[in-house]
């Protein structure tokens, strides 16, 4: 049999034991074959986003990403769920649903179009997608808001006829034959008056009923609107709750980053408890793309539009489209109103407000303005514009703008010559099995000593030690290695080598709830800071060699051709940091993808073996021995740098004497190695920007460390997933710039 | 040559209709023709956007190239994006090549910087690289490659190379998965 033969024989089979007894029998005995269909199969997990178009996260995603959502087609790592069908001319089936194509791809899954065979009924089946289905909070959570949301039966909502949670969690839905309202705007563009009055009345009529049911949506924009063929124009919202799904923040109150960017009410894009009323505002968003043809704000990227929503007034309607009727610019502002009180008050207001301007339109062939404006006395004298005089004012979105991220760099020993690879290969705790077979390989000496290491290898780095001794391994393994304790790459950077070792990683029950009270309970942090317990031990049995400061815009200029930082003269910060030379500050305003983009470009430039392989949008480890981002226990590790206290200066605030922090910064970033270097020599761990590191980052990720040791732990990232973020930040109190502070965003977000 | 044209590239999709396989030998140069034409135009690099691009372009080319109005096969339709995935192949990876010679001719420096847009050269050296795996690839699974070929240079839903291929859905999907496998087995080589 050939190699693919076996491959997709063995795919089929569920379960391990069978699978391998399968294995055995078919490559009978030729240990090549089997070890080589043994890594296809293992790839084939890791393989899922390669060669893909990138699934649209639908939650801060840049502007523009919808249209991917088109073009990618349903994904394969979908089928592995469906067993094999009799009739060939569908995928497979699920249960007893024949999955005949897959009709898109959302935030969180995929949609297919089924028949299910016992109703003899065409049917729409959405699937989580596996990355989310395999983590507990998100999993829970969509099946408790699908079974919300099943209760809801609504002419326009689509209709969820079950809910199942084997072998995937997936939601069985009415069939709407039609086109989303997004593709109808990108067909047609604007659409006129009674279109707009037709499908806004609808909508409100649909969160009528929703409402009602405590069931907010939190992301109500033109590609959740479908517009049926059958019945003709009959609208339908779909995915209710389903926003939420995916922010694995919070279980209970405000959920920040649930929703899209563009439609999003200022109250959700601040982060704070929510009601009905959002949805109202987002709807007021769509209604306003409808008249005009664009959603109300727009900007360059996902953080500026939330500042845009939370701060700016968009365009007069009138302005955009000039024949756009006085009171129907004067319902899409009502409902646009920054201050949720000043909004109209319910989904049933609403949807009578339509309905009589339908009517009189149709009577009359214009619209009264006591029809629309029932609240005209209570907001008499004011344009819509003037909302911040009147409301409450506008708070500033302190977070969003406060995530601002640069780049710390590690690269393996390799590229000095004559050194044995001590690996750049991060592992997942899971895979310990495959963990010996990696090895430091020393052929000529015996591994006899720690973790695979000769018995003359200089002694790891067990913390706590004193800087002296930090100084001291240093130069230990340095000339063990025959590799110099610091090198300046091509593009001027510095590297410092940092020894293997052994440390506490975390924070204790006490940091937690100290951080936890200074970020007055808000949700969104909460899980993030929580996430930093349990602590436990890790050890790093490699050595590594990480930046010694984060990387600055003008290196990454010079790389990438340009500098999309916020503090930069051409930046949105330009005015706070007027006069200054930012160059040598850290580059900021990168999400993760540029970051390991700028790895793979750096790896490539200097001949080494890109670590990340980036197709289109998508990211798979390609374990290259080029740059990569160090993972959170090395960034950890390296900014310990022997300390076991809360920072490498003690456990008191005299980290500001180390960290750009929210009290010393003046709230901008700073140039790069101004502070106190660490005891390893690494500049700005605790402050300035915080750093993407390569790991993803899950809430009860240090759980599974509890009662063990945590050998060269790494989580793996998936597209759908968010990756954490290391260190201190200039607009952070001091308690959030620990070693063991940590933070997690999606990997698309530029920060 | 003269830009090839609906009729042309019409009348050979017939002829291999008709089971005159040496046409399809004919398809290629016509449609890169085309297709490089249109490259050269308008497919700029702007970031993780290339290959989208090229697929838009593919589906394009077909609109133009082919008479629509008839109903071609299955299989018809699958020679004409067999030979466009196979052109838009090799215009992205001689673009990649040439930008990268023009890199390593000691040029880096100032091309990076008097460019506007950015250079994309770990695109294009990856891009190289997946091109060199997928050319061993169809040495030893010529069907498997021509599948990747469609779905990733031609930007086809599996579902339609499926029917191209005359596979049955599902078998589609499976070896996709194994492609994919195969080749980043490949690349991490």
């Amino acid at each position: 049999m050939t190699e693919r033969e076996i491959f997709l024989a063995a795919i089929e089979i569920a379960d391990p034991q069978e699978r391998e007894e399968y294995l055995a029998q078919a490559c009978r005995e030729n240990e090549d074959l089997k070890s080589q269909v043994d890594e296809l199969l293992r790839l084939h997990g890791e393989a899922a986003d390669f060669l893909e178009a990138a699934p649209v996260p639908g939650v801060i995603s840049e502007p523009g990403t919808e249209d991917v959502e088109a073009m990618s087609d349903g994904r394969s790592e979908f089928v592995q769920f469906l067993s094999p069908s009799e009739r060939p001319e569908t995928l497979g089936r699920l249960a007893h649903y024949q999955i005949e194509e897959i009709l898109g791809r959302g935030a969180f899954g995929i949609v297919a179009k089924a028949v299910d065979e016992r109703l003899q009924r065409i049917v729409a089946i959405k699937m989580l997608c596996p990355a989310l289905a395999v983590t507990s909070p998100p999993r829970k959570r969509f099946l408790r808001e699908a079974q919300i949301a099943a209760a809801v039966t609504h002419e326009n909502i689509v209709a969820i006829h079950a809910v199942e949670e084997e072998p995937i969690p997936y939601l069985v839905m009415e069939y709407v034959p039609g086109n989303t309202l997004q593709q109808l705007l990108d067909n047609q563009g604007p659409l006129d008056v009674r279109q707009t009055l037709s499908i806004g009345r609808q909508i409100a009529t649909g969160l009528v009923a929703a409402h009602a049911h405590h069931l907010i949506h939190r992301d109500i924009k033109p590609s959740n609107i479908i517009l049926a063929t059958e019945p003709e124009n009959r609208v339908k919202i779909s995915d209710f709750g389903l926003a939420r799904v995916i922010d694995d923040g919070s279980l209970t109150a405000s959920g920040v980053v649930a929703g899209t960017p563009q439609y999003m009410a200022p109250e959700q894009a601040r982060g704070e408890r929510l009601d009905h009323r959002a949805d109202l505002f987002s709807l007021g968003s769509l209604l306003y793309q409808v008249v005009s043809g664009h959603p109300p704000f727009r900007a360059g990227n996902a953080v500026a539009v939330l500042k845009r929503v939370c701060e700016d007034t968009p365009r007069p309607l009138d302005e955009v489209i000039s024949d756009t009727p006085p009171w129907l610019c004067g319902i899409i502002n009502c409902l646009m109103e920054k201050d949720p009180d000043q909004r109209y008050q319910s989904a049933q207001e609403v949807a009578e407000v339509f309905a009589r301007c339908e009517q009189e339109l149709n009577e009359h062939g214009t619209v009264q303005k006591e029809t629309w404006n029932k609240r005209l006395a209570h907001s008499a004298g004011r344009s819509p514009s003037d909302t911040r005089r009147k409301g409450r004012p506008a708070r500033p979105i302190g977070w969003l703008v406060g995530l601002i991220v640069g780049i710390a760099l590690t690269v393996l020993l390799s590229r000095f010559s004559g050194v044995n690879d001590a690996g750049n290969r991060p592992r997942s705790a899971e895979t310990k099995s495959e963990f010996v077979a990696v090895r430091p390989e020393n052929n000529t000496v015996e591994k006899a000593g720690w973790h695979g290491w000769s018995s003359d290898a200089p002694t790891h780095a067990i913390v706590p030690f004193s800087a002296d001794k930090a100084l001291a391994y240093q130069q230990q393994w340095a000339e063990y290695l025959k590799a110099p304790v610091e090198f300046e790459n091509s593009l001027g950077m510095k590297f410092r080598l940092i020894p293997p070792g052994q440390f506490v990683r975390g924070s204790t029950p006490e940091e937690i709830e100290a951080a936890v009270k200074r970020a007055n309970e808000n949700e969104f942090w909460k899980v993030r800071i929580e996430s930093e317990g349990p602590q436990h031990e890790v050890i790093l049995t490699h050595p590594f060699y990480l930046g010694v400061t984060e990387v600055t815009q003008s290196q990454f200029e010079s790389l990438m051709g340009e500098n999309p930082s916020h503090f930069s003269g051409s930046g949105e910060g330009k005015e706070i940091i007027a006069g200054l030379d930012t160059s040598n500050h850290p580059v900021e305003m990168v999400s993760w993808k540029t970051a390991a983009e700028f790895c793979t470009v750096l790896s490539t430039r200097e001949d080494l073996k890109p670590f990340y392989f980036q197709s289109e949008q998508t990211v798979t480890s390609l374990e290259g021995n080029g740059y990569r981002l160090p993972t959170e226990a090395e960034w950890e590790f390296a900014c310990r740098a022997g300390s076991s206290t809360r920072f490498c200066t003690g456990d008191d605030d005299d980290m500001m004497r180390a960290g750009w922090c929210g009290i010393n910064s003046g709230r901008r970033s700073h140039g790069v190695g101004e502070m106190l270097a660490n005891a390893f020599g690494l500049f700005d761990m605790h402050g300035n920007v915080q750093e993407w590191a390569h790991d993803g980052w899950e809430q009860d990720s240090y759980l599974h460390f509890a009662e063990s040791t945590a050998i060269d732990p790494v989580l793996p990232f998936s597209e759908t997933s968010r990756c954490a973020l290391r260190g201190g930040g200039f607009y952070a109190y001091p308690t959030h710039c620990s070693s063991s502070s940590r933070f997690a965003q999606l990997r698309t977000t530029k920060l | 040559m003269s830009p090839p044209n609906n009729s042309d590239v019409s009348l050979i999709l017939e002829r291999i209709g008709d089971g005159d396989y040496a046409a399809v030998e004919r398809l290629l140069p016509l449609v890169y023709e085309d297709l490089r034409r249109l490259a050269a135009a308008r497919l700029n690099r702007e970031r993780s956007g290339q290959t989208l691009q090229a697929t838009a372009l593919v589906h394009e080319a077909y609109l133009r190239l082919v008479d629509v109005s008839e109903s071609q096969t299955w299989e018809s339709r699958g020679h004409f994006f067999g030979a466009a995935a196979e052109a838009m192949r090799r215009i992205l990876v001689d673009n990649a090549r040439r930008r990268k010679r023009v890199k390593h001719g000691g040029e880096f420096q100032r091309i990076s910087i008097e460019l506007t847009d950015i250079p994309q050269e770990q695109l294009d050296e990856q891009l190289v690289l997946l091109d060199e795996a997928l050319t061993r690839f169809a040495e030893v699974d010529e069907l498997a490659c021509e599948l990747v070929k469609l779905r990733y240079f031609a930007g086809i839903p599996l579902t339609d190379v499926a029917h191209m291929l005359d596979l049955p859905p599902r078998t589609a999907y499976r070896l996709w998965d194994y492609s994919k496998a195969w080749l980043l087995r490949e690349l991490r080589k």
